[in-house]
């Protein structure tokens, strides 16, 4: 995705250019007008973000348990295509996308995937790094995009067109203000499902 | 004439009989034959492998030229093509994998065999403790973002045996992916694997596999028009094998055709007879005809390389001819002529055979095949020349043109002794050349003797590469009579093994057992697991204070119930995986019982693991080093070509010794030879250049056959009137010979080419050094001689 992204970003902000060109008559990139707000708009805006670091809290419920695992962390994001997700609690484990490298240490071990070997997690990952990136033709790839709400209050729903893809999530849903992130709910099968709530460092 | 008569006679039965004994002849163009006859054990695994193995059965397919999408595209459509073609027993292009890129049917297999497979089934993780304890840790599985994937599993595998398979599975290099396919990691090939139902050896039935994929191919790209200028690559040992055979053929053909084309040309120009020309090639004819029927006879089948060599019989046999039409005056008959040269003839081609002799002793069948072609070739081509062509030949037969350059020769030769300083001095500087060289003589790369060209190996390489099948250096082989007896051992070896990777000496390798346990291990795995009411109870009891529903686990007691119930695994539940190819290149059935085959990589410290296998306790396992190995054998191949060159030259020069009875004579022969030898060694290893076995055996043959023009030389009466044609039909003898040679170096198999070109620039200086060496141009008294 590393090659895929910057095309689909130029053709993005083009075709947002030229929308917005021939609706306000001028180029007024940057203008917040109202009524023109919409999944363009917001792309662009979270584009606009070229790092940001964010203290999570997860809450996962799965149907085998009884009660839900939480755990808590860091994330960190860098425009384009790097994105990483310390968990301090209950245990310590990385996780480290880098262009098309997904690297997994927990327990002494590490691991290193190739997304391109494994399309349901790369699926999984673009769907909230594509976000970050702005990167609608990303997230068309697998997703079939809805967007709810105001700039100031707004919800992205992802749904996978691939039905692999759709026995491991069903709906990804994710909640923002402005540019940021606020709340990602990932919904599974069989009731299961995972709610991060995001915490945004001051930069 | 009776005589003459019988000997026609003679002659017609045996050419029917050789045409009768070629025409149910197996021709073969099996490189292996190439390789020695008996070698080591591992040696002889290795070359049954390259014969017959899983790996001689591999075809590896790399589509190339057009954007990636349009190649995975490509790839899909070809790959169902080839999945329809019973010529192909396994069609891998990537497909259908999905979580963990694990194929379908392979996952499938480990999945429901996992009780069977995974070292992690022993009695104490079945225990209430043990079970505990892989709850924890499902439980910290679940939480981590591995958590979505596992969740899937956890209720059938809550032991984690599955992830303790696909934890080894996967531990190896995998091709890339991209758009659901195979590719290299530039994007710039798509790959496929296939497997040949035909075994490596089979090399017709690998033809036609081939031409199979290629149509393949064809009808797959006019079916997806983005792939218009996509191209196909194979590589493989049969695609080698297939590629080695088509060449031979052509160079065969066109190496022989243009030397029977050229000798032809100049017998012509020198003799202005058809008639003459067609007498001159019987000999050869017949030579050949009875050197391949003798190679049938003897090996049962004749090599492509045999037939190659065949063309410097052309060059060699028609000398025989030469001599007797050249030297035969007008006015004298060919039977009246024959009485003159015959003694000189008869050395000749005893000297020659002597050192096709040598060959015959090679443990090379190819090497073998090559001397027993030649000295029959050669002992039918001078039978022919001596007894049926006088009978042939027109009464009042001479050949007046050979006159006209004679007296011009017979003339240079008379100054040649001039060149006896500049000669030496040639000699010396090539002694000087030789002493000088730097670094080995020899050629040490093994891939020097292949057949296969240096781009093909190259495309093979980076093949492998992007495919994950690395070149594998060191193995660790053990053969025992019976296939459970061979698990065992691999199994006690890889224990062994386990440790070494534990102190970090090597980091990781591959057994047969990791795929199929030995019947002993999968009976234990099922022992180890407890009866369906004994696990529900243990399992309550390990659940509690854990957060996990009650019944989160009913898939897990079911799924061991079924496992207990079930048999243990063979060889057979692996068809139509992509394991059944893993496993059946590490477990090999052999004549002489079962061998596992363990490739070790990453060895830190190849001494220590040499030593631990030494030590394991585990009989006949051996550590293999596949690098020292080829080197060896390369060592032992050279070694032998030298002994077989050395023992050749001696019993040439015994032969000599014996029929010139002096030392003189003997050194006047043999120092133009040897001259011969020291500037064709010189020139080879001109500019840093190395000298193959085929270099060693080519200069073996410059002795044998560069003698002949030394013998005559030696022989020659200076005064006599027949000097003059005595010299021409030396000096067009020799042009033919080199022809002959000189031709065959044009072969791209290295055996020909090496051989050709060794003996084509020996030959020719031969009759150089001879006329400066040997003869004294009648400058010397003769009478001194006599």
């Amino acid at each position: 995705m590393t090659s895929g992204n910057k095309p689909g970003l130029s053709r993005l902000i083009a075709a947002v250019a030229l929308a917005v060109g021939i609706a306000i008559g001028a180029p007024t990139i940057g203008l917040r007008a109202q009524p023109e707000w919409g999944l363009a708009q917001l792309m662009q805006d979270l584009a606009a973000v070229k790092s940001a670091s964010a203290h999570f809290v997860e809450r996962r419920y799965l149907h085998l348990l009884k009660e839900p695992l939480v755990d808590s962390g860091t994330l960190s994001y860098r425009a384009p295509d790097q994105l990483s997700k310390i968990t301090l609690e209950p245990q310590t484990e990385r996780l480290i996308v880098d262009g098309d490298l997904l690297t997994i240490d927990r327990e002494g071990k590490s691991r290193t995937l190739r997304l391109e070997d494994y399309p349901e997690i790369w699926a999984i990952i673009e769907g909230v790094r594509g976000t970050l990136a702005g990167d609608r033709a990303a997230l068309e790839k697998y997703y079939t995009l809805k967007l709810e709400g105001t700039p100031a209050s707004w919800t992205l729903s992802l749904v996978p067109q691939d039905s692999k893809i759709k026995q491991l999530v069903r709906t990804i849903l994710i909640f923002g203000e402005g540019h940021s992130i606020r709340h990602i709910l990932t919904l599974e099968q069989e009731g299961d499902r995972t709610d991060m709530t995001i915490t945004e460092d001051s930069p | 004439m009776t005589r003459g008569k019988a000997a026609v006679i003679l002659w017609l039965v045996m050419i029917a009989g050789s045409i009768a004994i070629i025409a149910t002849t197996r021709f073969s163009a099996d490189m292996t034959a190439f390789l020695p006859r008996s070698p080591s054990p591992a040696e002889q695994i290795l070359v049954e492998q390259m014969q017959n193995g899983v790996a001689s059965r591999l075809i590896l397919i790399g589509l190339e030229g057009a954007p990636a999408p349009a190649l995975a595209e490509l790839s899909k459509a070809f790959a169902q093509r080839l999945r329809g073609d019973a010529d192909f027993v396994l069609v891998n292009n990537g497909e259908g994998a999905g979580v963990g890129a694990g194929l379908q049917a392979d996952y499938q297999l480990v999945w429901q065999n996992r009780y069977l497979l995974s070292p992690s089934v022993t009695p104490e993780s079945f225990t209430v403790a043990g079970l505990h304890q892989a709850l924890l840790a499902d439980l910290r599985l679940l939480s981590s973002d591995l958590g979505g994937i596992v969740k899937r599993s956890l209720p059938a595998d809550p032991t984690g045996a599955i992830l303790a398979l696909t934890d080894e599975f996967a531990g190896e290099n995998r091709p890339a992916s991209r758009d659901g396919v195979w590719f290299s990691r530039d994007g710039s090939h798509a790959l496929i694997v296939v497997q040949t139902k035909a075994a490596g050896f089979d090399i017709e039935q690998q033809e036609s596999a081939l031409a199979a994929l290629e149509d393949a191919f064809a009808a797959a790209r006019g079916a997806v028009p983005a792939a218009q200028s996509a191209r196909l690559l194979v590589t493989g040992p049969a695609v080698f094998a297939v590629h080695t055979k088509t060449e031979m053929k052509e160079d065969i053909t066109w190496l022989s055709l243009i030397a029977t084309l050229l000798v032809s040309a100049i017998l012509l120009f020198t003799y202005r007879s058809p008639l003459i020309l067609v007498l001159a090639l019987v000999p050869v004819a017949s030579g050949a005809l009875a050197g391949v029927a003798a190679v049938s006879l003897g090996f049962g089948f004749v090599h492509g390389v045999t037939l190659g060599f065949g063309v410097t019989l052309i060059g060699e046999a028609v000398d025989y001819a030469i001599y007797l039409f050249t030297q035969t005056a007008p006015g004298a008959t060919a039977a009246a002529t024959l009485p003159r040269i015959w003694p000189i003839l008869r050395l000749g081609v005893l000297i020659s055979v002597c050192g096709f002799s040598a060959m015959l002793f090679s443990r090379f069948t190819g090497f073998a095949q090559l001397g027993l072609f030649s000295i029959t070739g050669l002992l039918v081509a001078v039978g022919v020349t001596r007894f049926v062509l006088p009978a042939l030949l027109p009464v009042n037969f001479a050949t007046a043109r050979s006159g006209v350059f004679a007296p011009a020769l017979l003339a240079v030769v008379r100054r040649a002794l001039l060149l006896r300083i500049p000669a030496a001095l040639l000699v010396i500087a090539a002694l000087a050349a030789l002493a000088l060289h730097r670094g080995s003589f020899w050629e040490d790369d093994l891939s020097s003797l292949s057949p296969i060209p240096a781009s093909d190996q190259k495309l093979d390489q980076t093949l492998r590469g992007d495919i994950g099948a690395p070149d594998v250096r060191y193995l660790v082989l053990v053969t025992t009579p019976e296939e459970q007896q061979t698990l065992a051992a691999s199994e006690r070896l890889s224990a062994v093994l386990d440790k070494l990777v534990a102190r970090k000496a090597l980091t990781g390798f591959d057994a047969p057992t990791r795929y199929l346990p030995s019947a002993a291990t999968q009976r234990a795995r099922l022992a180890a697991l407890p009866d369906g009411p004994t696990l529900r109870a243990r399992l309550a009891s390990a659940l509690e204070g854990l957060p996990f529903q009650p019944n989160a686990f009913d898939p897990f007691i079911a799924d061991v119930e079924k496992a207990r119930a079930g048999g243990i695994l063979d060889r057979k539940a692996f068809d139509g995986t992509s394991l059944a190819l893993k496993l059946d290149s590490l477990l090999l059935r052999r004549d002489s019982g079962w061998t596992a085959l363990l490739s070790l990589h990453g060895l830190a410290d190849p001494a220590l693991v040499a030593h631990d296998i030494a030590t394991s306790g585990v009989p006949d396992a051996i550590f293999v080093d596949l690098k020292s190995q080829s080197n060896e054998l390369l060592e032992v191949y050279r070694s032998e070509a030298l002994m077989l060159a050395s023992i050749g030259s001696l019993v040439i020069l015994v032969l000599l010794a014996i029929s010139l009875r002096s030392v003189r004579r003997v050194l006047r022969v043999a120092a133009p030879l040897a001259a011969a030898v020291a500037v064709t060694t010189a020139l080879l290893t001109l500019g840093g250049g190395k000298l193959s076995i085929f270099n060693l055996i080519g200069l073996l043959l410059t002795v044998a056959v560069g003698s002949n023009y030394c013998i005559f030389f030696e022989r020659q009466d200076w005064t006599d009137a027949t000097s003059e044609r005595m010299v021409a039909s030396l000096v067009l003898a020799n042009i033919c010979t080199v022809i002959g040679f000189g031709i065959l170096s044009f072969a791209r198999l290295p055996v020909l080419h090496g051989i050709g070109s060794t003996v084509a620039i020996g030959a020719f200086l031969s009759l150089v050094f001879s006329a400066i060496l040997t003869s004294d141009g009648g400058e010397a008294i003769p009478a001194a001689r006599r």
